[in-house]
């Protein structure tokens, strides 16, 4: 399993973002939304690139994040709302975030935005702890996938059927993006056929702007 | 920053709920800053530290704490509300993500924070060569400097005089009894002074690199030192560790109490310090 630690072996993660108040935007409540450092695709759209590589952000143990965020807590726990760990890419960060969630307790919504393009046993290890995802799935077409991020999307359908099979469909929202020049609104409309046909239940189909 | 002051009444909604369904008593004033708004403030945070307070006081009394779930209707509302605030980007559906091509955006409008995975008030790097140093300039210093406050932040002052009562309200009134007025902390020297003494002493071993929004806490004890140095809300490792250290070289007029003698007493106040670190651009 790919983790994150420095030379004494402690669990720490680079962060190079913590976006509180966000209300109703990325789950349920009053979320907060923490960005890790480190991603393993190269999307060309991509808002923060400065993410792509573990050097950039600030350094926390998932010790030192609680106590940051907990401010906010109150309004966790009388929204639902919690914590939503971006990116990059939060599930290359699976001990961190188990760790967060013996902290934070269960009281927490926990979610991850996420492309699901990590190795198998991440998914596995993580999903007991996590209240649901938001997944980008960007396309289901291969061939348009790898144009875009730079990788295929093997990982992606792998762990998405396996997420499907193992827990409630309810728990996973998939984003499909219409990405121009790189798929058409056929292409999308045959991105969600494919994912209901896997048994995804919730679809939100959205439009990238560019500026 | 409409979109923030939508924000800070649905914030300030859900604490009046929390306190009005624990009998806790929170007078909330009518917010009159005309200023950009992120959605909460020093005064904001205040008030929920205080209800934490207040809560912990009435579960050590064997009272119940009702929070969960208390404001989840609340958050239904919030939702049409945003969605009318007028600097909402006009899109064709709700779902719109803005798609920004090159490494860095310093500023993004405020409708970007509700999309997913970006952060437009977050520290964020470039990595052209930089020649300049960081230098901050002065945004806002918060402090308590008003009687009226006492009601939210009471506890985190220390009384020249016998305190016995825990009761905030007893507590307000007994100090306007005794007390003329209070005089807030301040860097003696003037706040562009401050701001050149942290400039100058950065050095060439800041990151030139950096920039963004600081936020130090620290408390001014009655004899002028700084302690208790806390940044709440950093920069970069390396430059929040300077900063840091450079505080500790400050001395500022400590917080006075006038009492009705006209004896002026310090005590030791806490203050929150804003240092905005500009983007540096060619």
């Amino acid at each position: 399993m790919m983790m994150n630690t420095n030379k004494e072996g402690y669990n720490t993660a680079l962060i190079f973002g913590i976006n509180r108040h966000r209300l109703t935007t990325d789950g349920e409540g009053v979320t907060t939304l923490v960005a890790f450092s480190g991603c393993p695709l190269r999307c060309k759209y991509c808002l923060n690139k400065a993410s792509w590589e573990i050097v950039n952000g600030r350094k926390y143990t998932p010790e030192s994040l609680f106590e940051e965020v907990k401010i906010d807590q109150l309004y966790f726990l009388a929204t639902h709302g919690g914590v939503t760990f971006g990116g990059g890419e939060p599930l290359l960060q699976v001990e961190f975030i188990k760790v967060f969630r013996e902290l934070c307790g269960l009281q927490w919504q926990i979610l991850v935005e996420t492309s699901l393009n990590v190795p198998f046993e991440n998914v596995q290890a993580i999903d007991p702890i996590l209240d649901g995802y938001i997944i980008d799935i960007k396309d289901m077409n291969p061939e348009i996938y790898q144009g875009y991020t730079g990788k295929d999307n093997l990982l992606v359908l792998a762990n998405l059927e396996w997420l499907l099979k193992h827990g409630d469909p309810n728990r996973i929202m998939v984003r499909v993006p219409h990405i121009p020049e790189f798929n058409t609104d056929e292409d999308v409309a045959k991105s969600i056929e494919r994912l209901k046909a896997m048994g995804v239940v919730d679809v939100d189909e959205f439009q990238y702007i560019i500026r | 920053m409409k979109r923030g002051k939508q924000t800070c009444k649905i914030l300030k909604e859900i604490r009046k709920q929390i306190a009005e369904e624990n009998d806790i008593k929170l007078v909330i004033e009518e917010c009159t800053y005309q200023g950009d708004c992120l959605g909460t403030c020093p005064k904001c945070e205040a008030e929920v530290r205080y209800l934490e307070r207040e809560l912990e006081k009435r579960q050590r009394m064997g009272k119940a704490a009702v929070v969960a779930g208390l404001s989840v209707g609340l958050l239904g509302a919030s939702q049409v509300a945003l969605a009318q605030t007028p600097d909402t980007i006009p899109s064709q559906n709700n779902n719109t993500e803005t798609i920004l091509e090159g490494y860095v955006v310093p500023v993004i409008t405020q409708s970007d924070s509700e999309l997913m995975g970006k952060m437009p008030y977050s520290p964020l790097y470039h990595f052209e060569p930089m020649e300049l140093l960081a230098k901050p300039e002065l945004v806002d210093l918060f402090s308590f400097p008003d009687l009226k406050d006492l009601s939210i932040v009471g506890f985190d002052l220390e009384f020249p005089f016998d305190v016995t009562s825990s009761d905030i309200t007893s507590l307000t009134d007994y100090i306007k009894e005794n007390t003329k007025g209070f005089y807030a902390p301040n860097y003696p020297y003037g706040e562009s002074s401050m701001l050149e003494f942290i400039s100058q002493n950065l050095g060439k071993n800041a990151d030139g690199n950096a920039y963004g929004d600081m936020e130090v806490a620290f408390t001014v004890e009655p004899n002028g030192k700084l302690s208790h140095i806390d940044i709440i809300k950093g920069v970069n490792e390396q430059l929040d560790a300077q900063v840091a250290a450079l505080f500790k070289f400050m001395e500022w007029k400590p917080a006075l109490w006038e009492l009705n003698s006209g004896e002026k007493i310090p005590f030791a106040c806490q203050c929150v310090q804003k240092l905005h670190f500009p983007m540096i651009t060619h």
